[in-house]
């Protein structure tokens, strides 16, 4: 059954980058034919799919790793205030206007403020990142970072401007550029790393936190970083395709369906479905006929959503 | 040797001195929040004292480095939650983190570990599917594979069967035999009269007792710690308890 799906799942993804990155103008074709045709995959389609993958690895990296922290299954990027901090730190560059004449001084921003973000949660959480204490002050920090988020798309000097903040807040990976992939990898690569130098520290989050305590680790330290890789990987992604939600939740419980439970693992796996998952949907984005392209992260609720639930469903003897 | 002097937490835990030799067992006994488990945290680490220490074969046990502690000391928790359906196997090779020992020395220990308490034919098995008394072995597994010299059990035997209560505290003794200081939280007296050395009674954080079994487990002592009346019964199979409250 687990190799079947295996073979589902690797045959879509080959569907998906085919017909992703056809590049026919008129007609679909692998290879290009022409200059047009070549800058058309090389310069728009390539990127794009590979910045769905790399914010899909991210956000489901980042939403395995605060499930097994919090020891909370709802737990995703969303509830901690990373997002709302990079993304509100965004809207209010945008809102001075003063920073679009260097290319990276925006997204410095939205990292500098899913930084703060993270800073506060911890002086919220006293120093203990973890348990109920930092859920509910992530929680407080997103729903605050979203009201401000609100006044200043309230705000808006033009209807333009608020439709254009409020269509990039929705999340989407269209019309970016291997600049954004170069932002995005750097942080994934990083985020990585310090989760990799952490390995121990998240196999033993399968115990419950006093027992974790008795492992000889230095707690607030590996909680520490093991919060910073989740800050690079949410702020990394909310820079560069705005606020995608559900993707932190959908791609760990969708790992563990495929039966892995194991920490590093399921972190790993979770990381690869959200990337297959976010091309899937960027790709439907692109095929569903609207007068105005969806925004990937409203198409991913919608889809992400039902299909959790059928999972759900299918599996309502199993326990996980 | 482990000499606590003066150990306090706010009002839980207040002015507690002890000196316990390593190579016993000993219990530590008292009514519903008379300070068991506030003591053994504070012991183990995971409580801050407001004032006093402890020391453990001369290590400041509320100073020493995590590593340090872990290589020491071996706390079981009243109730270890397993929050993903790993296999035992995993749970239990989890468990032996940062302890400093070869890996061939970690899988001896596992074997033998998984053989003491009946896991051997668990160990696929996802802790999700084992039954209260089933997890609860791997709980205390997981406790006790690190083969530490230093054991803080608190209530290991919570519902446990009458077998396996008698087994787990048969391989807590078996490793106070073996060198170790096994601290252990009980609530069954005559079970503590039986396998441990020393008890150590508590009241409202206080110590009211530390001795041997015979002399801790007094009608006075356990009147004024548990308000109720006891008398001990001796039968042809041994010495029973018949506890009564004062109302009665």
């Amino acid at each position: 059954m687990r190799v079947k799906l295996w073979l589902v799942l690797c045959l879509a993804s080959l569907l998906i980058g085919l017909g992703y990155l056809g590049s026919g103008v008129d007609g679909w074709r692998l290879l290009p034919e022409n200059a047009l045709e070549s800058a058309i995959l090389f310069e728009i389609r390539l990127p794009r799919l590979v910045l769905a993958g790399l914010n899909g690895m991210a956000l489901g990296m980042a939403g395995a790793v605060l499930q097994l922290q919090l020891k909370n299954p709802l737990a995703e990027p969303g509830i901690t205030g990373i997002a709302g901090g990079a993304g509100l730190a965004t809207v209010v560059a945008l809102y001075w206007g003063g920073l679009t004449p260097i290319a990276w001084s925006l997204p410095l921003v939205g990292m500098l403020g899913g930084a703060l973000s993270l800073i506060l949660l911890w002086l919220l959480s006293r120093g203990q990142m973890f348990g109920l204490r930092l859920i509910l002050a992530g929680v407080a920090l997103a729903s605050l970072t979203g009201a401000l988020m609100a006044v200043v798309l309230n705000l808006a000097p033009n209807p333009f401007a608020f439709q254009e903040w409020a269509l990039w807040l929705m999340g989407s990976v269209a019309n970016r550029g291997w600049s954004h992939v170069w932002l995005m990898a750097p942080s994934l690569v990083l985020a990585l790393l310090l989760l990799l130098s952490q390995r121990r520290f998240l196999s033993a989050q399968i115990f419950d936190d006093a027992t974790i305590a008795t492992l000889g680790f230095q707690l607030g330290w590996n909680r520490f970083l093991i919060f910073a890789a989740v800050t690079l990987l949410v702020s990394a992604s909310v820079v560069t395709a705005g606020i995608i939600g559900f993707v932190g939740l959908l791609a760990p419980h969708a790992a563990r369906l495929l039966g892995q439970h194991q920490p590093l693992p399921m972190i790993l796996l979770s990381a690869l479905l959200g990337a297959w998952l976010l091309m899937l949907m960027d790709w439907l984005v692109r095929l569903i006929p609207t007068p105005v392209e969806l925004q990937l992260g409203v198409v991913v609720s919608l889809i992400g959503a039902p299909w959790l639930l059928i999972l759900l469903y299918r599996q309502h003897s199993a326990k996980y | 040797m482990l000499e606590v002097s003066g150990l306090s937490l706010e009002s839980r835990v207040t002015n507690v001195n002890l000196r316990l030799s390593a190579g016993q067992m000993v219990g530590v006994i008292g009514a519903n929040g008379a300070g068991k488990s506030t003591l053994l945290k504070l012991l183990a680490g995971l409580l801050t004292p407001s004032s006093g220490g402890s020391v453990w074969q001369q290590l400041d046990l509320h100073h020493i480095n995590p590593s340090q502690r872990r290589q020491q000391l071996a706390y079981i928790a009243q109730q270890t939650l397993v929050n993903e359906a790993v296999t035992v196997a995993y749970a239990l090779q989890v468990s032996q983190v940062n302890l400093a020992q070869t890996k061939s020395q970690l899988r001896h220990y596992r074997q033998q570990t998984s053989a003491e308490f009946g896991l051997t034919e668990l160990l696929q098995r996802p802790v999700t599917d084992l039954s209260g008394g089933e997890l609860k072995r791997v709980q205390l597994a997981c406790g006790l594979i690190g083969q530490q010299p230093l054991i803080l059990a608190d209530e290991p035997i919570a519902s446990l069967d009458l077998r396996h209560q008698l087994e787990t505290l048969m391989l807590l003794k078996q490793r106070a035999d073996n060198g170790a200081l096994v601290l252990v939280a009980l609530h069954d007296l005559a079970l503590a009269a039986r396998f441990c050395q020393q008890l150590v009674l508590l009241h409202q954080g206080q110590l009211l007792a530390v001795g041997e079994p015979a002399e801790v487990l007094s009608k006075s002592l356990l009147q004024q710690a548990y308000q109720v009346e006891v008398e001990w019964v001796c039968h042809q199979h041994g010495v029973a308890m018949l506890p009564r409250l004062l109302t009665d």
